[in-house]
Order: structure tokens, then sequence, then C-alpha cells
């Protein structure tokens, strides 16, 4: 797992270059008359710079493997990746499977998490949740979910 | 000097008027409720919570709005001692210092105790706090209508100085945090030029990110990411809590405590980036000095319980007078408060208090009715938060995706506003890890 600390840096780092590179087409004029890429290219490079020195700093640091196996050893980041990938799944499907159904299966998928075999808890809280959540927000707050599929029953 | 009195105690009458009507006090108790429910909880605490309810709040009116947020932040100071007490585990990082003395107070058979002076501490610094913001506001207020943007510059300046001085960590990882944030003001349409920038194309990017999914992301979500990676240990305390009330030895033991925990943690939670963490730590450093038997603190002491909650309670209403008179939110809370305030329309700042006396007074006045309320729920309700910490983890955490979700979605109707939040939710995790 060596290295792994070392993604944040290179989001950051990445992050800064896109800026940079970024800020170019826009146009940077000059001290005197600064485009509108003069700040988003000063911004970027001074996210660059940081980056870089923050990177430099893990390299040199001893004990990089200890904290290391703290952070990323024990931890089930799997759980935080299926969080995060279901979110952006959901993204994706929400127009096409309405809020009822993805949300069901992303609340489904978020109970089974910690433990796969409970099947029955973790329907019975999704549909609870999502039964709630609909009336609460779309029939007493009249908030505008897509209904998607669902939509030639009516809903 | 007459006459200033006379224009506070009118002030002050006419917020009672604001606070005490049925709305503003029913948004008020939800709001203390909710922030104690969420200072018991580990793992969401006031910045999240305020963060996911911020789209509901876009339809009620801004002075209940902000009287319910401004509850869930100094009421999660409340909550979050509980825990500590009661589990060991800080229910926020305002209580990890209750955990030293609090936890073995409990383990002693002494939990009640513990619990009521908690409370009656942060009730005592709150009030104190108030009344000091009530008298100082104005004073505050004329010296921010002196400055110009020169004074305004420095003072940014100072307080991000400051924020990243003092910030957790590694120094450089704050400035890196600090020109992220400065990045991300330059997606969108550039005032100067029009030109639209940094937006892939993406028309939902024009305008900028959004505050809602941004800070939903940032803090919420990420706060969700991390915590399901560890198997959170809910060992609640099993013997009965009795004797809420600590007996007088008890209060002779604490009432220079809690005087020195409500002046530190006030004068701390003015500053910006100090904030109520560092309150605690310094109001328990301090108490430790100054004690005969230094040696016992960790043992069980109850001036550890009394003067760290005295002053994250302090410092909680102390960080409302430089956001609410100069504009400048001192912590991340107040920043996400900035946000709200601007979304309903009013702007944090000297004039604030001058053409929005009905908000002002109205939330100032509500904060000593929700320190009131807070003092009689909490103690009967005890018995509640401790069933409360039952509720495990893997049941808790989807409800507060879907709160995010739903937040994120409902802002525009678009599923871009869930992406943007997920990526956020990435980013802070990965800062935060």
């Amino acid at each position: 797992m060596r290295g792994l600390d070392k993604i944040p840096c290179l989001i950051w780092l990445g992050l800064g270059v896109f800026f940079t590179v970024g800020a170019r087409k826009y146009g940077i004029g000059s001290l005197d008359e600064p485009g509108p890429g003069f700040f988003p290219l000063v911004g970027g490079v001074s996210l660059c710079l940081a980056a870089l020195s923050h990177l430099v700093q893990l390299m040199r640091k001893p004990l990089c493997g200890a904290r290391e196996s703290s952070l990323w050893g024990e931890a089930h980041w799997g759980r935080s990746v299926a969080v995060a990938a279901g979110l952006v799944l959901y993204a994706f499907a929400v127009d096409f499977l309405g809020f009822i159904i993805a949300t069901f299966l992303l609340m489904f998928i978020l109970f089974s998490l910690y433990d796969r075999t409970k099947f029955i808890f973790a329907i019975a809280g999704s549909l609870s949740v999502v039964t709630i959540t609909y009336f609460v927000f779309s029939i007493w707050l009249n908030v505008r979910f897509p209904a998607g599929i669902l939509r030639r029953w009516g809903v | 000097m007459g006459g200033m009195n006379v224009d506070t105690l009118n002030h002050i009458l006419f917020g009672f008027q604001v606070a005490i009507q049925p709305t503003n006090i029913g948004y008020c108790f939800v709001g203390v409720l909710l922030g104690t429910l969420i200072g018991v909880l580990p793992g969401i605490g006031p910045v999240a919570t305020i963060s996911i309810l911020l789209p509901i709040t876009f339809k009620i009116p801004p002075v209940a709005a902000i009287i319910m947020l401004a509850g869930i932040y100094y009421g999660a100071q409340y909550g979050g001692s509980t825990t500590s007490i009661l589990l060991n585990i800080p229910g926020e990082a305002t209580s990890v210092v209750t955990c030293m003395d609090g936890y073995q107070m409990a383990r002693q058979g002494r939990g009640g105790p513990a619990l009521g002076m908690a409370a009656f501490a942060s009730f005592i610094a709150g009030t104190c706090s108030l009344v000091a913001m009530t008298f100082l506001s104005g004073p505050f207020t004329n010296l921010g209508l002196r400055f110009g943007p020169p004074e305004y510059f420095a003072l940014m300046i100072l307080a991000l100085v400051i924020l990243i001085y003092l910030a957790k960590g590694s120094m450089l990882k704050a400035v890196i945090t600090a020109l992220f944030g400065l990045c991300l003001t330059f997606v969108g349409t550039d005032n100067l030029s029009g030109i639209l920038r940094f937006t892939l194309g993406r028309i939902e990017l024009s305008d900028g990110f959004d505050l809602v999914p941004l800070i939903m992301g940032l803090f919420g979500l990420s706060e969700v990411l991390l915590n399901v990676e560890q198997n959170m240990r809910q060992d609640v305390l099993k013997d009965k809590i009795t004797h809420l009330f600590p007996t007088r030895a008890d209060w002779a033991r604490c009432k220079w405590p809690i005087s020195r925990g409500t002046a530190l943690g006030f004068l701390l939670g003015i500053l910006p980036g100090a904030g109520p963490i560092i309150s605690t730590f310094v109001a328990y450093t301090v108490e430790k000095k100054v004690s005969k038997t230094p040696e016992k603190f960790g043992t069980g002491m109850i001036e550890g319980v009394a003067s760290p909650e005295a002053a994250n309670n302090a410092s909680a209403q102390g960080a409302f007078i430089p956001l609410f008179t100069l504009g400048i939110p001192p912590n991340v809370t107040m920043a996400i408060l900035y946000g709200a305030l601007m979304i309903h329309g009013l702007q944090p700042g000297p004039l604030l208090m001058k053409d929005h006396p009905d908000f002002f007074w109205g939330v100032v006045i509500s904060m000593y009715i929700g320190n009131a309320m807070l003092l009689v729920l909490n103690l009967p309700l005890i018995p509640l938060w401790v069933k409360v910490l039952k509720i495990p983890y893997p049941v808790l955490f989807p409800l507060i995706v879907l709160f995010c979700l739903v937040g994120a979605y409902s802002l525009n109707n678009s599923p871009a506003d869930v992406l943007i939040m997920t990526a956020f939710g990435v980013v802070g995790y990965f800062s935060r890890s």
C-alpha cells in the first residue's frame, strides 16, 4: 500500500496543472492589464508548487510506511469506494430509472455494505426509507423527482 | 452612555418580539434538538448537518432559517459531551478533551454529575457569551462601519494567516486547501470579460459551483466516506445514570474553571481560526496549570469536564460576533452560515444590524431561548440520548447519504449536482484522510 498517501498530492497537482494549462487559452494579459486567465494562472501555478513541495516532504518522511498502514491497511476503504461509486451511478441512472427505483437500489447497496447476509433488513430498510423520503419531499415539500420508467404507471 | 443602554434595551425587547413568535420558537426548538442529537451521535457533526439541511431552509423565512441553523451549531456543543462521558468517544471534535475526565467519572459511578456539570457549564458559558455578544455587537459594528476596502483586505489576510498558522497537522496542507478554494472561484463566468472559464462545456457550471453541493460534499459526504471505513465501537455504559445535579462541593470546585473556560472560549471564538476545538484544549491546559493537583487530571476531575465544556459553548456563541458584525466567518461552520445568509438575501457585515435589525436581534435573542431550551432538554433527555447512541452506524449512514443526495438534487432538479457533490466528497475525503 506504500505510496497511497501521495494520492491527495497528485490530485492537487493535477488540479493545479488543469488550471495552469486552461488559463492560457483565456488570455493572460499583463500585470497592468490582467486578462481572464491571469488569476487562474497564478492560482494554478501556486497550487502546483504547493502540491510539489508537499509531495517532496512526504517522500522524505521516514515514517511514511507506518502512517500508511494505519490509514489504508486496516481501513475498509472498499466501503468508501462503494459509496462514492454508488452515488456516481445513481447520478447517471436517476433520470432513466426514476427516483423511487434508483434510490431503492442505492439504499439497498448502502444498507448491505457492512453485512451482506442481512437481505431482509436491507430490503425493508430501503423500502421504508424510500417511501418516507418520497412522501416527505415529493408530496409534502413539492420537490420534483424524476419518475423515470415508472411514469407509465402515473408516478 | 445612557442613550446606548436605552437603545440596547430597545433592541433586546425588539429581538424578544421576533424570537418569541411561534414559528421562530418552533424552529429554534427543532434546531437545538437536532443539534443535540447530532452532537450525541459520533460520525455526524454540525458542519455536515448544516450543509445537509441548508436546502430545506430555502422555503422558510430567513430569521427562522438562521435561528434553526445556529441552534444546530450551539446545540451540538451540548450534545457532544454525552458521548464523551458515556462512551469515551467524542460526539464532536470539541468534546475530545471531555473524554479524559468525563469518562473516568462515569466509570467511577459519577456519570450523572459529569453530564449535569457539562450541561450547566455549557448553559452558563453560553449565556455569558450571549450577554457579551449583545453588548459588544454595537461597538464591533461601529468599528466595521469605519472599515474601507484596505482594512477589510488586511483583516481577510490576517484571518487566512491565522487559519493557516493554527491548522492541524501540516501548514503546507492548509496552504494547498486555501489555494484549492481560490481556484474553485475561477470556474464559471468571468465577471469582467464575461468569458466562460473551466466549465468543461457544461451549462450547469456557467455560474460557478453552487455552494450547497460543494459544502455537502466537502463536509457531509466526506465525513461518511471516512467513517464507513472504520468499524465503530458502541459500548454504551450499562450503569444507570443518577444524580444529574452536581453537589455543592462540585460547584465550589467548578465555579472558577467555568469562569476561566467562558472567558477563554469567548475570546478564542472571536479570533479567526481558533474556534471551539482549540479553546477546549487551551481551557483544559490552563486548568491543569492552575490546579494544586495537576497529576489527578485524567483520573476523573470534574474541573476537567466543566472548563472545556464552558469553553466550547462560549466559543461557539462568540464566533457569531465577527460573522454578524464584520462579515468575517471565523470557522468552517460560520463560513457555511455566511453562505446561508447570502442565499437568504442577507449580507453579513456592519450593515446587517442596521438594515435588518429584526433578523439580527431576533437571532441573538433566540440564542438565549435556545440555551435555556438546551438546559431543560438535556438533563431529562439523557436516557433517550443513551438509547440513540445504540443506533448502529450501518443504519445511520445510508440516511445521511440520502439526505445529502436529496438536498443536492432538489437544488436544481439536476443529477449533475449529485455528481458535483460526490466529486467534492472525494476531494474532502482525501484532504481529511
